[in-house]
């Protein structure tokens, strides 16, 4: 069972480079996220399958549907599957497993730990610094995509703020005016 | 070998998965396609140590700690994409990085 849809997983990982459109290796991405929150939860850890599909296969895939809504598809030619890098890659980290396999079994909870008293007493700064860091990553595309980037929209912010400006001052002179006018 | 050695196989498998997509990606949207695929391997392989010892709460406290930054990292990233988009015209990896012997600032 397990074999199986590590198979599939890994068919929906390689598909994303060798499809021609980018909006379907987007679905394949979300398809894999789809089948790793299949896996985790016939491994057992339950509430990390429903984050898993919600944010993979959800929020991922709108996100980067978005994305490339703004920028726009080009068409390019084909990544022509080279299979000899993608079995020199598998064997290499085959490599890596065997010199460094760690014995594993599943061995049963010591007591009825729950999820959320771990997440949020035992590893509560984790949970502070996610808050954080999700803050600074939306101030981060703020400062990002508020900028303008062209020459023509900076050359129109500059004439706008000169006419605020000489605005501004006309509007003091003439107070300055009648305030004189008033004193004398 | 039991299921979650398996399982720990599997997440090394998709790592190198995500390194090949990485190694012939002509586009910046697949090069941040691939790098979502490494990081859900090394979020499988928290929760395979976690279940494997025992303290399955644990593991997925770590998770949740992968998942979000994860998310962080594709937010940032295609923000990154649209402002290089708009301001080098391209997206096509071969001429982003040589920007400057290729004039396209």
């Amino acid at each position: 069972m397990i074999v199986v849809l590590l198979i599939l997983m890994l068919f929906c990982a390689v598909q994303t480079i060798h499809t021609s459109h980018l909006l379907h290796a987007v679905l394949w991405l979300a398809s894999s996220s789809v089948v790793t929150s299949i896996l985790l939860y016939t491994v057992g850890a339950h509430e990390i399958a429903v984050i898993e599909l919600s944010v993979g296969a959800g929020l991922t895939m709108v996100l980067l549907v978005f994305a490339i809504t703004v920028v726009g598809e080009s068409t390019q030619q084909i990544d022509k599957p080279h299979w000899g890098y993608l079995v020199m890659v598998m064997v290499i980290a085959i490599g890596f497993i065997v010199l460094t396999a760690p014995e594993l079994s599943s061995q049963p909870a010591p007591d009825s730990q729950h999820f959320t008293e771990t997440m949020w007493h035992e590893r509560a700064l984790d949970v502070v610094l996610q808050i954080a860091l999700l803050f600074g990553g939306a101030l981060t595309v703020l400062a990002l995509l508020m900028q303008p980037v062209k020459e023509e929209d900076q050359v129109k912010e500059r004439e706008v703020e000169e006419e605020i400006l000489s605005q501004m001052s006309e509007t003091i002179a003439r107070v300055n005016a009648t305030l004189e006018e008033e004193l004398v | 070998m039991t299921s979650l050695e398996v399982l720990f196989v599997g997440a090394w498998l998709l790592l190198a998965v995500g390194f090949y997509v990485l190694m012939l990606a002509h586009d910046l949207i697949r090069a941040i396609i691939a790098l979502q695929l490494m990081m859900k391997a090394a979020m499988l392989v928290l929760v395979v140590a976690g279940v494997s010892t025992g303290q399955t709460a644990l593991g997925q406290s770590l998770a949740i700690t992968a998942i979000v930054v994860d998310t962080i990292a594709i937010v940032i990233g295609l923000a990154l994409v649209i402002v290089i988009k708009a301001r080098l015209g391209t997206l096509d990896l071969g001429k982003i990085i040589n920007v400057e012997d290729r004039g396209l600032l």
